[in-house]
């Protein structure tokens, strides 16, 4: 079954049954608090599941003058039936089992409990309601397992079920990283819901009727059975039902979570012992597992997923109304069109794209159709094709795209097509816009010829796609007219105060430091980004982050004399404010303290590493690195406080350093660097250690290229080998 | 005034009423009453345990298993009593079901003027979904029957009574 069929499955199951699925939720959190109460409560006796049987038996029988039954909830309040005309006493108490003393009325279920328990279970529709909830656990069951399909399907299978999962929409993030996460209650309720109900139609026969287990007859004399009611602890059993008389013929009845067992008065022999049918087990532990009942952990738990039920709902609601929202409509037949825009998008934030260029096409006269990528056809008319499309998870199509190589293959692209692609995805993603690359390549294989080099877009950058339209009107020769801005998400903004500039300058350059501290307290760890946006342009410059000893941010940047970004940057000095995104880059975060990590960079990319070092204080942390390659010592003066420090508290092992354009030193490059360490880079990585390398993608390449032969000379695996283990990182640009 | 003086009366009213409307506690007796049901499948029964005079007019109510005014209902005979005599302490002496194959214990309290007095002991009985059996147990209410074991007839295979210690 296709990805698209599930979806629309998971979508429509949803829908039908959000109401009930809404109000079982609902009614589901605030039940769970049920035996929460019941646990804190103050006539619960601690100790109370270790106190032998005997005890209790005894206890009672000499200080009531009639013992009817003994009953145990798991929430641990001991239940007696008992009579005493002398202390006027009659009916059920909650008592200690040790002493026997009554400690209290037997509370009743609160009449809110108990409102609320009767419309979770029926609606107060009886029968009929409990089908309907019984028919709202099992679309509920479905949901979940239809939901499981959609992330297997997403991470490409199931052994990569609990992978990693990027982060493109706030709503379905975390509704796949809850679902995930709630997935085996969610399976424990349903199914548990189901079972509750069903049994109620006594489908499986009656969960009741505990008598139609195997009863084995225990002959008297047996050792095994002797002195049983000594034996055995309050939490073990469940009730008790005293002899009705104290003649021989009548005895104790004892019931365990899994059997009743008859047992004689005189000496505690057990006579008889019936196993409760199987589908009696499972009612009982579909009960214990819906309501959390003898378990606080549990409860919360099951609090804690009804919570999340509503989430799911919320967050369904956001994926499913930003996919309707971007429906696209025609204005001219698809054999009149000469101009086709073709997309594909998993969930719809394509679509924003695709109608503002087919207006601005309109506009400019074209006759433009737009459709799926799955609805490509014969077009009669066409001359230019355009397609627009992002890529799923690993390099696959969108939904909507899954079919196009085949629709190729089956109606041909008319000859001298003009066409040009422009992919949307995440830079965090290893396969950026794999699947665009696909499609221009495919594209030119069937002979179609380009209008525009295909372009490939960072988080639905506005301000690039603008820059692709421009390069389109060059190739068109027409002008498109494309509003300022559109509403698309883009990643929030987070404002920064400036703590501090440090300026170095040397014979060449001017680089500089900022200090940073965020307005509000932001989860950013050394090797995120911060992407800064110049005012009046849309383009980010990502800048890779790192923290002093006292946890400011910091940036690390070389001002460029026409670069906008770094002027931008370097106007700022303390006291002022600056805006910026956080971008996630777990790929490049320090490993775990047990492994030792050597830590290379050029210029400006020392700037992690600053922050890594200070990541690992404390004892007993693997040893941390650094080699660094600047061009003059003056260049280095911007982080040497910093690298001082953390030398002198032994955060830092050890320190080499690379000047380009000094004259009297022994090495120019870190690649020399590292060249003249000989087996140590080889052994760090056979013993498992860890290369980080930030800088220039020059240094990045010329590094790999030393690893490599170093490798090579040393007898161990290649390069190739380490960077696929993720043991060599790197972050360049 | 007119309206505060008929207040005034029918409080004085309900005050008597209820004076008089107590348990007899003289005179009475406590026995200890087990029921044990048949093997039937299906939910918990209600059952009332009541005492009959000669004519079967309802006298008192000894017990009821099943305290959801709605299930009650289920016991024709003995809800059209309960409904229009209500009893001042019907939770008291209402309390579980029992469903197929268990059995209950409870106590209950007979004047000693009930017994031997040509009054009838009656146990009806009803299960959700399935009948209502006005004369589960019908048997003259004596001494003899008080310490016998006394058959039912559909959901209860016997019940028991024996004087309290």
């Amino acid at each position: 079954m296709n990805r698209t069929l599930w979806r629309y499955s998971h979508f429509a199951l949803a829908i039908s049954s959000s109401v009930f699925v809404f109000l079982a939720a609902v009614t589901g959190f605030i039940l769970a608090f049920e035996p929460v109460g019941k646990q804190l409560n103050e006539n619960r006796v601690s100790g109370w599941d270790s106190v032998p049987l005997k005890a209790t038996i005894d206890s009672l029988q000499s200080h009531y003058e009639e013992v009817l039954t003994l009953e145990v909830d798991p929430n641990g309040f001991i239940k007696a039936s008992l009579f005493d005309g002398a202390q006027d006493l009659n009916g059920d108490f909650l008592i200690d089992p040790r002493t026997g003393n009554v400690l209290g009325e037997v509370p009743k279920q609160s009449a809110f409990f108990e409102f609320v328990t009767s419309l979770h279970r029926s609606l107060f529709l009886e029968t009929a309601g409990r089908i309907f909830m019984g028919i709202t656990a099992f679309l509920l069951f479905l949901i979940a397992f239809s939901g499981s399909i959609l992330i297997i399907k997403r991470q490409k299978g199931w052994i990569k079920f609990f992978k990693r999962i990027v982060k493109e929409n706030f709503y379905q993030y975390s509704h796949i990283i809850l679902g995930r996460l709630m997935l085996i209650p969610l399976l424990v309720i349903t199914l548990s819901g189901v079972f509750l109900s069903l049994d109620r139609f006594e489908i499986f026969g009656s969960a009741k009727d505990r008598s139609s287990g195997k009863t084995v007859a225990l002959t008297v004399g047996d050792n095994d059975t002797a002195d049983f009611l000594n034996k055995v602890g309050l939490g073990d059993i469940r009730s008790v039902e005293f002899p009705f008389t104290d003649e021989p013929e009548d005895v104790f009845v004892v019931y365990l979570n899994d059997r009743k067992l008859e047992i004689r008065q005189s000496d505690g022999y057990i006579q008889q012992s019936a196993m409760f049918p199987f589908t009696a087990l499972v009612h009982s532990a579909s009960f214990d597992l819906h309501t959390g009942n003898g378990s606080l952990l549990w409860s919360l738990i099951l609090a804690f997923s009804a919570l999340n039920i509503l989430y799911f709902m919320y967050s369904g609601a956001q994926i499913s109304w930003k996919r309707l929202r971007n429906r696209i409509g025609n204005k001219f037949h698809p054999d009149l069109a000469d101009t086709v825009i073709l997309y594909g998008s998993e969930n719809g934030s394509t679509l924003q794209f695709v109608k503002v260029l087919q207006k601005a096409m309109i506009k400019s006269g074209s006759k433009v159709y737009a459709a799926e990528l799955n609805d490509y056809r014969k077009f009669l008319s066409l001359k230019k094709l355009i397609i627009l499309t992002s890529t799923y998870g690993e390099g696959d199509p969108p939904a909507n795209a899954v079919h196009f190589f085949d629709l190729l293959s089956d109606h041909r692209l008319p000859e001298k097509v003009k066409t040009s692609v422009v992919g949307f995805g995440s830079r965090s993603y290893a396969n950026f816009c794999k699947y665009a690359v696909d499609v221009d390549l495919q594209m030119k294989k069937l002979g179609a010829r380009n209008m525009v080099e295909p372009y490939l877009i960072h988080n639905r950058n506005y301000a690039s796609f603008k820059k692709w339209v421009r390069s389109l009107e060059q190739n068109l020769g027409t002008h498109l007219d494309l509003p300022a801005t559109i509403d698309i998400e883009h990643t929030p903004e987070h404002a920064f105060d400036v703590v501090e500039k440090k300026v170095v300058q040397d014979r060449f350059d001017t680089t500089f430091m900022l200090k940073l501290k965020p307005v509000r307290k932001l989860k950013i760890r050394s090797g995120d980004l911060i992407g800064v946006c110049p005012p009046g342009e849309d383009t980010e410059r990502m800048y890779s982050v790192g923290f002093d000893a006292l946890g400011h941010v910091l940036l690390s940047i070389k001002l460029h004399e026409r670069g906008l970004c770094s002027n931008y940057l370097y106007e700022h000095k303390g006291g002022d404010q600056l805006k910026g995104s956080v971008h996630r880059n777990s790929s490049f975060h320090l490993p775990g303290s047990k492994i030792p990590v050597i830590c290379i960079a050029n210029g400006t990319g020392i700037a992690p590493f600053m922050g890594m070092v200070n990541e690992r204080r404390g004892k007993n942390m693997a040893p941390v690195q650094l080699y660094w390659g600047g061009r003059t010592s003056e260049s280095f003066d911007l982080y040497r406080p910093g690298i001082d420090e953390a030398i002198r508290e032994g955060r830092l092992t050890e320190v080499n350093l690379a000047f380009s354009k000094e004259q009297d030193v022994h090495y120019h490059y870190v690649q020399d660097l590292l060249k003249s360490t000989g087996n140590t880079v080889v052994a760090h990585l056979e013993a498992g250690g860890v290369i980080m390398i930030c800088g220039s993608v020059t240094m990045q390449n010329g590094v790999y290229e030393v690893i490599e032969s170093l490798c090579g000379t040393h007898n161990s695996h290649p390069l190739l080998h380490y960077l696929n283990k993720g043991q060599i990182l790197s972050d360049c640009y | 005034m007119q309206k505060f003086s008929s207040y005034f009366l029918l409080s004085l009213f309900f005050l008597f009423l209820t004076a008089f409307n107590t348990f007899p506690e003289a005179d009475g007796h406590v026995y200890k009453c087990m029921i044990q049901m048949t093997n039937y499948p299906g939910e918990g029964a209600y059952v009332a345990v009541s005492v009959l005079d000669k004519d079967h007019n309802y006298l008192k109510t000894l017990h009821v298993m099943g305290d959801d005014p709605e299930w009650q209902e289920d016991l024709t005979s003995w809800f059209g009593f309960f409904s229009k005599n209500e009893h001042p302490d019907i939770d008291a002496i209402s309390g579980e079901t029992r469903a197929g194959g268990e059995r209950i214990m409870f106590m209950v309290e007979i004047e000693d003027e009930l017994i031997d007095a040509g009054n009838f002991l009656r146990l009806e009985s009803a299960v959700e979904n399935q009948k209502y059996v006005e004369d589960e147990i019908l048997v003259p209410l004596t001494s003899g029957s008080l310490s016998d074991k006394i058959e039912g007839s559909e959901y209860i295979r016997y019940v028991r009574f024996i004087p309290a210690k």
